[in-house]
């Protein structure tokens, strides 16, 4: 769950039981709640494209750590991992991709646009690239009003081919933003394996050519992905400028929901599912002694519960009327910042 | 026990054929194994079961394409589940089809028929000649248009509406019309040469019937102008630009003062006697900068002040 | 503000220099507004539009990006998402097209997808139009493309006093609004009041009364419609020329109370004529004015070619003076 104000001022990464714990309720909630996704998209209750989290949790769990109440995060169609980290309630989040008017955007975006304004999530993007500049933007009105904040832009292996990408971080280099960019490397731009995008697959060497400061973390390893996100976070803010972590995963699932999955071999897929961020910080804590077989199964009820509640709030919530399909293309009265 | 269905995987996608399974009953499977392997528009997919479960039977053989939502397989679960949520089928999704409205029993309409003319052609007429043709009851048919290809337009219509008015309507059903009347003028002066061509023929043919219907004499006589003249100069003095008054006021005014005096020249001669007329109107003849002439009628000039006289010029 | 006695003398200037005001007066009002382009700061802006407001404002306010229209735009949307009032100018409507993308996807689209929660409080200004020689990839009039989005307002000032007054109108509206400037007009002088009134960004104006037909234009081609009604109006055809001043949203209440006394229309549409604003206003018209009709609208827009260079072939690609008269004087006589 996202911190709340009264949490750490600075960023101190816990190895307490209590805070692995938590890390690992975290991704477990993440990976139930897609996995749960994948079943109610098969029933045709979720419709549209569906872009499941599988295999990443680290890195939305990690990074979300370093940051914090009020900074702001911009991410992918990709994006529920993020959403449930940020703190984002997973009801209104299945509501909304059930496309239900008590949806966090009222059904209008679906699971490709999500979206919290209290919370500054500013999407959920279905372009590739889209979000780079948007977050160059926010950090800018940061930097100009003398906000001590920090923009989190999520985006994948695919973006760093877009034009967008290149122009972001010169700009973002250029008049010194505080940005953290987040490539989540998973190996493949939806059917295209890195070899086939990049000239240079090193993503992280292309910040270097814009002068930006960079990391490479095993984004498997949540521990690793929360301390170099808690690096990488007191750079931006206190040194304002940017910074770019290159996380490298792999999703367990498939691209999107009705994809076979030629390009890439089983073999491949089992090989990285060994080195899943789940079973990988259970065996750490289980290791500790610090969870019993009891409160790993509570902890199970308690994620599984949630997703039932969620449910249940998603099936019961009104459809938005029909009547009111030319809303929300303009402000309304009142509206606006 | 419960339904394991064929799954939906997109949007697009409308049946499934089984390829194979991968089980068989008794099977115990936990959740996110593979099931069975399906073909799709988009290739071979493998399917999972979304709980820990036992095969209970396998309804579906090989290579059949089935509907998405039909029934594959049963299934049931062996750990009494903590959290039950609903398995809603996919078919029930079809009620929430509230959203798009019920089609209504085809009503019959009857079309109505656009004028043609006596060879059958359609007319081409302008939509706003059509609309006035209609106000006022003029025959399209009859008419000739001046607009491109032939077409009809307003201008024609108005034009055939005031001769219609002229040859068929005797004086008695128009009192209020004065002999040297013109046509109507029309609520906006369309200046091409066609039109003035027209109004001219219009005004030639009232003017000739006038002539050759009325029977006219003339008298004469010499009215010393300076002493109104000069009281109208000292009053316009005291006016702004916009409030002043004409001349031709004061004649028309003087006219219908007289008329109140002298009633017995208000009138027509019908059914072979004089017929006063009570109301007074006067007739006022305006050239037109373009060319041609109008005549609108002030009515009740004996009631208007000079004012008024002039608000309506 | 005291009010003197006596009117307070007309400015006279460019029409360039009218934006520059509105940009002057906008950056000095409200903290939050800045100006950020290609060569809008050392360079004096590409047309001379931002001349001197670097050495004026300071290098915070008017910032000169590099070129990457998708990257500044998108910045542009984020700065305003996060509590700015930014004024990005792209240099023109050529260029723009690099950041069509953040212009539809996001900033017109923030609003909708976030079912309400993220409004885009953006201004684009964009140079547009052709008619100087500058070949085919220098003399697009897009502004009908945009025109065709939901969530967005285009504004085509044609006008001095439209040029100074919409700025701050569409800075204080909620959503993105892009303004698009003919680049011929920059030149333009005239007369403006000392203390400009503040403009609507939602309605049509009536430039030119008249009886006989209507003429609907905007930007560079409605000084063409109002020299084509002069020449007419000697050989007694009055027209009526109105100025749409906004292509979204269109005031068709204005368009067809005109039509109503007309009877007659022509649309001048710098865009080409296949599916241009001049198409919708046109259909709009038809929908909506159709038994007010004496004649069929007419349209006179650019030649369906890119725009070619020699002169001759550019000016008989764009619509001409001569082509309005040679229009409405078929229209109003039924024959060429």
């Amino acid at each position: 769950m996202k911190k709340k104000s009264g949490g750490k001022p600075e960023s101190i990464q816990s190895d307490t039981s209590q805070h692995l714990i938590e890390l690992l309720r975290q991704m477990l909630r993440i990976r139930r709640f897609e996995d749960k996704c994948a079943e109610l998209y098969s029933a045709a209750k979720i419709r549209g494209f569906l872009h499941l989290y599988n295999g990443e949790e680290a890195i939305a769990v990690g990074v979300m750590q370093a940051m914090q109440p009020d900074d702001a995060i911009v991410a992918t169609y990709r994006e529920h991992g993020q959403a449930l980290a940020w703190g984002i309630p997973m009801k209104t989040v299945m509501a909304e991709m059930y496309g239900k008017q008590g949806g966090c955007c009222r059904g209008r975006g679906g699971s490709m646009h999500l979206f919290d304004k209290e919370r500054r999530f500013y999407g959920g993007n279905a372009i590739v690239g889209g979000g780079l500049p948007l977050a160059v933007g926010l950090a800018l009105a940061d930097k100009k009003l003398g906000r001590n904040r920090v923009t989190c832009c999520f985006f994948g292996d695919g973006a760093a081919a877009e034009g967008e990408f290149h122009e972001a971080l010169n700009l973002a280099a250029l008049w010194q933003v505080p940005v953290l960019f987040v490539c989540e490397n998973n190996q493949y731009a939806m059917g295209t394996a890195l070899k086939y995008s990049h000239s240079n697959p090193n993503l992280a060497e292309k910040a270097d050519n814009y002068g930006i400061a960079n990391a490479t973390v095993d984004g498997m390893d949540v521990l690793a992905v929360e301390a170099a996100a808690h690096k990488a976070v007191d750079i931006v803010r206190t040194e304002v400028k940017p910074f770019f972590l290159e996380c490298i995963t792999y999703r367990f699932r498939a691209h999107s929901m009705f994809d076979p999955e030629f390009y890439r071999e089983k073999a491949e897929v089992e090989q990285w599912r060994e080195r899943c961020p789940i079973n990988t910080l259970f065996k750490t804590i289980q290791e500790k002694g610090w969870l019993s077989d009891t409160e790993w199964n509570q902890l199970n009820q308690e994620v599984d519960s949630e997703i039932a509640a969620a449910i249940a709030y998603a099936e019961t919530c009104l459809w938005e009327p029909v009547e009111d399909l030319t809303r929300f293309v303009y402000s309304e009265r009142g509206a606006g910042v | 026990m419960t339904d394991f269905c064929m799954p939906s995987l997109g949007a697009d996608m409308k049946t499934g054929t089984l390829v194979k399974w991968h089980v068989k009953p008794g099977d115990r499977l936990k959740r996110g194994d593979i099931i069975a392997d399906v073909e799709t528009d988009k290739g071979i997919m493998e399917i999972e079961v979304f709980e820990d479960c036992v095969i209970d039977e396998l309804l579906l053989k090989p290579e059949t394409e089935v509907p998405v939502g039909t029934v594959m397989a049963k299934i049931h679960s062996e750990v009494a589940k903590k959290v039950t949520e609903a398995k809603v089928p996919i078919k029930e999704t079809a009620k929430e089809k509230h959203l798009i409205e019920s089609t209504k029993p085809p009503v019959k309409t009857t079309v109505t028929s656009t004028p043609v003319t006596t060879d059958g052609k359609r007319l081409r007429v302008s939509p706003i000649a059509r609309k006035l043709a209609a106000e006022l009851g003029v025959d399209l048919t009859q008419i000739k248009g001046t607009g491109a290809e032939g077409a009809i337009q307003e201008r024609d219509v108005r034009q055939a509406a005031a001769l219609a008015d002229k040859v068929e309507e005797p004086a008695i059903e128009r009192p209020v019309e004065k002999p040297l009347e013109t046509p109507a003028a029309p609520a906006k002066l369309p200046s091409s040469a066609e039109f003035q061509a027209g109004m001219r023929r219009a005004i030639a043919a009232a003017m000739s019937r006038s002539n050759r219907e009325i029977p006219h004499y003339y008298l004469e006589t010499q009215i010393d102008m300076s002493h109104p003249l000069k009281w109208l100069e000292m009053e316009n003095q005291k006016r702004s630009i916009k409030d002043r008054i004409l001349p031709v006021v004061l004649l028309i005014k003087a006219t219908a003062k007289a008329l109140t005096e002298i009633p017995e020249l208000n009138g027509y001669w019908i059914d072979d006697r004089l017929q006063v007329e009570e109301s007074i109107h006067i007739g006022f003849a305006i050239s037109l900068r373009q060319g041609g002439l109008v005549t609108p009628a002030i009515h009740h000039a004996d009631t208007k002040s000079l004012d008024e006289l002039m608000a309506v010029l | 503000m005291n009010t003197s006695i006596q009117e307070a003398q007309p400015i006279h200037l460019t029409y360039r220099e009218a934006v520059r005001e509105a940009l002057r007066e906008a950056l000095r009002k409200d903290d939050r507004v800045f100006l950020m382009g290609e060569d809008v700061g050392r360079y004096g802006g590409a047309f001379g539009v931002s001349k001197g407001l670097l050495q004026e404002f300071g290098s915070d306010r008017i910032m000169d990006t590099p070129l990457c229209e998708s990257g500044f735009t998108g910045a542009g949307i984020g700065a305003a998402l996060g509590g700015m009032r930014p004024i990005v100018e792209v240099m023109t409507v050529n260029f723009s097209l690099l950041a069509a993308d953040q212009i539809l996807n996001t900033a017109a689209t923030y609003l909708h997808m976030s079912g309400g929660l993220f409004n885009v409080p953006l201004v684009i200004r964009m140079g547009t139009g052709g008619g100087k020689q500058l070949a085919a990839q220098h003399s697009h009039s897009l502004e009908g493309w945009y025109a065709h989005i939901p969530g967005i307002k285009v504004l085509t000032p044609a006008t001095l006093e439209d040029a100074r007054g919409m700025l701050w109108t569409a800075l204080e509206d909620p959503d993105p609004v892009l303004i698009f400037e003919n680049t011929l007009l920059y030149t333009m002088e005239g007369d403006i009041s000392a203390n400009p009134e503040p403009v609507d960004i939602d309605r049509a104006k009536v430039r030119r009364a008249g009886t006989d037909v209507t003429l609907i234009s905007y930007s560079a081609s409605l000084f063409k419609a109002l020299d084509a009604a002069e020449t007419l109006a000697q050989e007694g055809i009055e027209a009526e020329v109105i100025d749409l001043r906004t292509l979204r949203p269109l005031d068709d209440e204005t368009l067809l109370t005109s039509i109503a006394k007309t009877h007659r229309a022509v649309i001048i549409d710098e865009g080409w004529r296949s599916g241009s604003i001049s198409a919708e206003i046109s259909a709009r018209i038809m929908e909506k004015g159709f038994y007010d009709l004496d004649v069929p609208v007419e349209r006179i827009c650019a030649a369906e070619v890119p725009m070619p260079y020699a002169n001759h072939l550019e000016q008989a690609a764009l619509p001409q003076v001569a082509t309005i008269i040679q229009t409405v004087k078929r229209m109003v006589t039924g024959h060429d």
